[in-house]
């Protein structure tokens, strides 16, 4: 009987190890696929959504796909956010009116569109951004200036403002709604195309598999020159141990890392080095001012001093993380540090909140996203306002419902990071404007309801003259911090990972690069040593 | 028989017809929708609103629901509100990937899990039955996603002979079979300890039982008595259980399918379920139901085959 029972549990035994040696020889292992100028890159994002420009980009992962496939007609310099460093790309030159509303672009002529779509044209330029107009596009606010676009001639495009707007090159460069489609294969895909990008840009879009990867080749007939890469591949990798193990395994040339010190330097042993990206992503607590006692500018400024930012570095890692102090954060064009500080002061926070008849403390709610950048950020405010009796009631819900929450009043104090083109305007107008407080049909993110820069924002807006310009911003910054409308946390850098024969020339001599784009740029000169 | 299996077919229609409709009505409840996910956190709420209205989601709740049904009815599973790819391509795409995953397991747990029991009940209070008891513990306690990291650990990133992503190509077996070693056995070996303790309970009380004290009596060999009198009537409940965890598999996959970033069915529901892809969600529910339902259908039908007394009609 012994026997019997050990000869069945050895029969499957054999039968199960046969069946894997036999698989196992029969395959060469996935680590020696060719490097052969084949670079893989893997994202945090599960998933895609949309390879339109004009209707897509809002994920992290589709802006670098974006700027490999398609190109505005400026660019920003690769490894730069300055818009100083505008570059022709698309429009070999331009020319702007004397009152600087008409804007006049001289485009590059013979530039091909892939998969023979054709010459890119004015139409094409014309059409790509009159989509970003359209009701339903995530870009339209972007474009509300943008009074009339014409197409005069085959190779030229002029685009009339309502108002003279000194960051304008920032809305046909290569960012967000910027990057120009061909009018043919949007016509000819319709809604598919959001799946079948065509652009002019280094490399074309091959193929996507939902949830796995998309394939990218290169263009052979890039106007810059032929690319160095034949191909990219971009993975959805959104399981940090899978990203970890894939990297360490070298199934992939580059990642987006955790935004974590602990997780770089483990991936680090592999050998890869981390970059940094600016200008960063900046993080607020945002207090809703129409929640009592929050309405009582005394107790918010009692919560800022009992907010201890330097924990917060160290929860993320102080050397990827920086302080700030300003509304609108370090690096954007507009920023001044020269506002009111409230450093860290447990004495004064109860002080000031004792002041307001608070003393005893008082509950707050919450909505938190189950991601833990987020939840872990909050639970550490949590355990720093019990110290002045203040209980913060957290309600943790997946992404989805944090967005949709916290767009419906549903939270007194809301955590928000957020990577937007570096300008003082753009932060102002989406957090602080009265037009953007949430629950209003204009709504984007100011969830504090605070309206009182709503003139000096739109002064700062249409002035001519740069230097009255950033007076009006320090001004509003200045105003928003007396008023302790925003609670600042940090600064973080986009962090990435590479293998070091990876090779990105346009970084070279680059101390500190930025990207718009949330990677570094991957360029015709790009190449695997 | 033939009848039987029609009846159960057709009593399945309002279990999912039930399904269908708490899906519907459920994920609707719940916060954030289709067109917030699209425009992310960019989108104004001028934007966001204009973007429902296209999509159909201002309509009435009864007129999207009956839309829906109607579809169904005639086997058009609609397009992904994000993406606007037709799903039923997309779940074709899928269905091959949790179909070797599910069957692999279920293999692995079976040759497993059943010779382990048999081992253990037999060799009753033995190294064997310790050893055999103590692995199944293990394995019961041992969640599959991180059992899915220790393999790829070793069998990917130490001794690296296995990939460590990916489903591989549809068309070409070897690599998929190749890509399926893994996630098969970090699932099949949890569901094994599962099959082992089963056979082993119900193999001890088979052993106790009259006729197998009688058929030994009469001298047949204990290979005769364990596998003809023994196992065959210890079946049925190891059948039931595996048929059960066969259900759970599909659906539970989700862990082992991120872990190796494979394409599957589970992933494909839960990426919808965050993103508030409504038709997506309903569509793989459908077929989960209906997976369920005949795999429940298979086990009872395979109870005859064990037991002669059972009759269909």
């Amino acid at each position: 009987m012994h026997r019997r029972g050990k000869h069945i549990l050895g029969s499957a035994v054999i039968l199960l190890v046969a069946a894997l040696a036999a698989v196992s020889l029969s395959i060469a292992p996935t680590g020696a696929q060719s490097r052969l100028q084949h670079l893989r890159i893997t994202d945090t994002n599960s998933d895609m959504q949309s390879l339109d420009p004009q209707f897509g980009g809002t994920l992290s992962g589709e802006p670098p796909l974006l700027d490999m496939i398609y190109e505005g007609l400026v660019r920003l310099r690769p490894g730069s956010t300055d818009l100083k460093d505008i570059e022709p790309a698309l429009a070999e030159r331009w020319a702007a009116s004397a009152d600087r509303l008409v804007w006049t672009f001289f485009l590059r002529r013979g530039v091909q569109f892939h998969k023979g779509f054709g010459e890119f044209t004015s139409a094409d330029a014309k059409f790509s951004l009159e989509r970003n107009q359209t009701a339903t596009s995530p870009w339209r606010s972007s474009y509300l200036n943008v009074a009339q676009i014409d197409a005069p001639n085959r190779y030229t495009i002029r685009i009339t403002l309502k108002q003279p707007d000194l960051f304008f090159f920032i809305s046909v460069a290569n960012y967000k709604g910027g990057f120009i489609t061909s009018r043919a294969a949007v016509e000819k895909y319709g809604d598919q195309y959001k799946l079948n990008p065509v652009g002019t840009g280094p490399f074309q879009f091959e193929s996507y598999r939902p949830r796995e990867k998309v394939e990218l080749s290169r263009n052979d007939k890039y106007w810059r020159g032929k690319p160095i890469l034949e191909r990219v591949t971009w993975f959805f990798i959104g399981d940090t141990s899978a990203r970890e193990l894939a990297v360490r395994r070298r199934a992939v040339d580059m990642a987006v890392a955790e935004q974590s010190s602990d997780w770089i330097k483990s991936v680090k042993r592999a050998g890869v080095v981390a970059i940094g990206l600016g200008p960063g992503v900046p993080q607020y607590i945002h207090l809703n001012m129409t929640i009592k006692p929050l309405d009582d500018v005394r107790v918010r400024r009692g919560l800022e001093y009992a907010t201890n930012q330097e924990e917060y570095r160290q929860l993320r890692g102080p050397d990827i993380t920086s302080p700030v102090s300003s509304p609108v954060p370090p690096g954007y064009f507009g920023a001044t540090e020269d506002v009111p500080k409230y450093p860290f002061n447990l004495a004064r926070a109860k002080s000031l909140l004792e002041e307001a008849g608070k003393a005893g403390g008082f509950s707050l709610k919450a909505v938190v996203s189950e991601l833990a950048g987020i939840r872990t950020v909050m639970e550490l405010l949590q355990e720093q306002w019990r110290k002045v009796n203040v209980n913060v009631e957290l309600q943790v819900v997946d992404h989805a419902s944090f967005h949709r929450l916290i767009r419906q009043d549903k939270s007194d104090v809301i955590f928000y990071s957020f990577a937007r083109a570096p300008l003082a305007d753009v932060v102002l107008s989406e957090f602080f404007h009265s037009d953007a407080t949430v629950g209003r049909p204009t709504a984007i993110t100011n969830f504090s309801h605070y309206d009182k820069v709503d003139r000096l924002i739109e002064q700062a807006r249409t002035t001519r003259n740069p230097g009255e310009q950033v007076k009006l911003y320090a001004s509003i910054q200045k105003q928003i911090m007396d008023d302790a409308v925003v609670i600042p946390l940090m600064n973080t850098l986009w962090m990435l990972v590479s293998y070091p024969y990876v090779e990105l020339p346009e970084l070279a001599g680059i101390a500190q690069p930025s990207s718009l784009n949330y990677f570094v740029p991957i360029t015709e000169r790009t190449r695997l040593k | 028989m033939r009848r039987f299996a029609l009846r159960k077919v057709v009593a399945t229609l309002p279990i999912l017809l039930g399904v269908v409709t708490i899906v519907f009505f459920a994920m609707r409840l719940v916060p954030g929708d289709p067109a917030q996910v699209v425009l992310g956190e960019y989108g104004s709420a001028q934007a966001i609103e204009a973007l429902r209205k296209e999509m159909g989601l201002t309509r009435p709740l009864l007129v999207q629901y009956l839309e829906f049904l109607g579809s169904l009815v005639r086997g058009d599973l609609g397009k992904s509100y994000i993406t606007k790819r037709q799903i039923l391509p997309d779940l074709i795409a899928e269905l091959p990937y949790t179909a070797d995953l599910t069957i692999a397991s279920t293999l692995i747990s079976v040759l497993i899990g059943i010779p382990a029991g048999i081992v253990s009940a037999v060799r009753r209070n033995s190294l064997a039955d310790y050893v055999a008891r103590t692995l199944a513990l293990a394995g019961l306690s041992t969640p599959p996603f991180y059992l899915a990291v220790l393999l790829l650990l070793f069998f990917a990133l130490k001794v690296p002979i296995f990939p460590i992503m990916g489903g591989g190509d549809l068309a070409d077996l070897g690599g998929r079979l190749h890509h399926l070693v893994l996630p098969a056995f970090s699932l099949g070996l949890i569901t094994a300890s599962l099959v082992a303790r089963m056979t082993r309970a119900t193999m001890l009380e088979v052993l106790g039982e009259d006729y197998v004290r009688t058929a030994r009596a009469k001298g047949l060999s204990p290979r005769v008595v364990v596998n003809k009198h023994a196992l065959r009537n210890a079946l049925i409940p190891i059948v039931t259980v595996v048929g059960l965890y066969m259900g759970v598999t599909l659906g539970g996959a989700v862990l082992t399918e991120t872990v190796f970033n494979r394409p599957g069915l589970g992933r494909f529901m839960i990426g919808a379920v965050l993103k508030r892809d409504y038709t997506i969600i309903q569509s793989t529910m459908v077929i989960f139901a209906t997976f369920v339902v005949l795999v429940n259908l298979a086990v009872d039908l395979i109870y005859g085959m064990f037991d002669p007394r059972i009759k269909y009609d």
